[in-house]
């Protein structure tokens, strides 16, 4: 009987105390596989090496009650290695947080091979970039997360390595390229450098693709480059962000 | 048709006042354009422009309290309906100027656009919808020994969403829309008609090109 009222006293001090919110980063499948040439629109894929990331003020908030929960320090992680990562652990009282945000901070370094059949092109890009995320939102779950007392959640920031590929950010009929950016190593070395793909002034590719919109001063594919890669965080698998330039 | 478009908004502004509770209330806002035109204009290709003409045919300004948002798909996941591409967060319009006006890009002066009605509140964006033709651009172009007569035009088949952060208070304020014309056209590259056609295009869509400045009114 005693022992059964130390079980109850365990449990209910267990559902009381405060739970913890488990941050992940992961890279899916094309970060640690790679992107095959199903997916692009002509018939390249993309081998990662390396897509090394620094994740930080990953913050939960509750509009309702005002509780912030935020990350202290940074967290650098190669996503190429096999995930999910854990990023930092949150710990709160119960509650629901219906505001996730979180930066990305450079830099964002993209190692790989880019390739059609035997033809295969490295590239080793460097991308002096910080990006807030913020406005989280999953279309079925919607922006909130949940603290349970004395549980663990566990809340995935999902990096999607293909929209570096991506041949506009205007248009949804957006398809996966490769051609254009193999094309842009110059010099023939099968090494597609920074200096290479910011010669490749953008109104010399074929009209219609590599479109910015409204973002400013993007000239050349390497600008275009640097935009992509601020849409690459996403939020528990499809889930989308707000990004915005740091 | 213009009068039934702009019901349209007002009642979506009068929507959002209310939605919004007693906090929102109407103010307004003068808004001047000004083109900013330096001595002489070379584009990233070495291009020396000497425009005859240069025109932007301006037609609406909203106030927004979207985001601009860096990709489509975050348009396409908020299924926001009136969103432009590339202008993806939720929030609706709570400003307004309607009101067609040519203005002349050589011209470097500061021209009275209107009053915008607006909604008391934060504001993230704003939209410059354009009339046809749109930018009109004709004039000699020269590299070295080379010599183009050149005629472009581009109509966006949108309005121009512009970042712009900004809280209007009750007494309104001044929006001054100064145009960077070396920016707009500093992608023109006459190699080929169909690339001088793509740099402009690309120069009107650019954000960059537009600089923007809030003063509010005294209290």
């Amino acid at each position: 009987m005693r022992s059964l009222g130390w079980v109850g006293l365990w449990l209910s001090l267990s559902a009381c105390g405060p739970g913890v919110l488990r941050i992940t980063a992961w890279g899916e499948d094309f970060i640690e596989q790679g992107i095959p040439s199903e997916v692009f629109v002509d018939g390249f894929d993309v081998a990662y090496s390396k897509f090394e990331l620094t994740l930080s003020e990953v913050t939960v908030r509750s509009s309702r009650t005002g509780v912030v929960l935020s990350q202290t320090g940074a967290t650098r992680i190669d996503l190429v290695r096999a995930g999910p990562h854990e990023v930092t652990r949150l710990a709160g009282t119960q509650g629901s947080f219906d505001d996730v945000s979180y930066v990305i901070a450079g830099p964002v370094q993209v190692e790989g091979s880019l390739g059609a059949g035997a033809r295969r092109k490295r590239f080793a890009w460097s991308f002096a970039v910080e990006t807030a995320y913020t406005g989280c939102l999953q279309p079925t779950l919607g922006p909130s997360v949940v603290l349970s007392a004395g549980r663990e959640e566990t809340v995935e920031l999902t990096v999607h390595g293909d929209h570096l590929w991506y041949d506009d950010l205007v248009s949804p009929d957006a398809s996966l390229r490769g051609s254009v950016i193999f094309a842009a190593d110059a010099d023939g070395d099968d090494a597609i450098t920074e200096a290479e793909l910011r010669a490749v002034e953008l109104t010399s590719v074929p009209t219609g693709q590599y479109g910015p919109g409204a973002v400013g001063n993007v000239f050349t594919l390497w600008d275009f480059l640097s935009t992509q890669v601020r849409t690459v965080g996403h939020f528990r698998g499809e889930g989308d962000c707000l990004a915005r330039p740091r | 048709m213009k009068s039934s478009r702009r019901c349209v908004v007002l009642l979506t502004l009068a929507a959002v006042s209310t939605s919004c509770g007693a906090e929102r209330t109407w103010t307004g806002a003068s808004v001047t354009v000004r083109a900013e035109l330096p001595a002489v204009l070379t584009t990233r290709s070495g291009w020396v422009l000497e425009p005859r003409r240069a025109v932007l045919h301006l037609e609406a300004l909203r106030l927004s309290e979207a985001h601009v948002a860096l990709a489509w798909w975050r348009t396409a996941l908020l299924g926001v309906a009136n969103a432009h591409p590339g202008h993806g967060d939720d929030g609706a319009a709570v400003g307004e100027l309607i009101a067609p006006m040519v203005f002349d890009l050589t011209s470097a002066q500061s021209l009275t656009w209107g009053n915008a009605t607006t909604l008391t509140g934060d504001v993230h964006s704003l939209n410059v919808a354009l009339a046809a033709p749109g930018v009109e651009l004709e004039g000699v172009a020269t590299r070295g020994a080379e010599r183009v007569e050149f005629a472009q035009q581009f109509l966006p088949s949108s309005a121009l969403p512009v970042p712009f952060e900004a809280q209007v208070g009750p007494a309104g304020g001044a929006l001054t829309l100064s145009l960077d014309v070396a920016h707009l056209v500093s992608r023109l590259d006459f190699t080929t008609n169909e690339r001088a056609a793509e740099g402009l295009a690309r120069g009107v869509v650019d954000s960059a090109v537009w600089r923007v400045e809030w003063v509010g009114g005294a209290p």
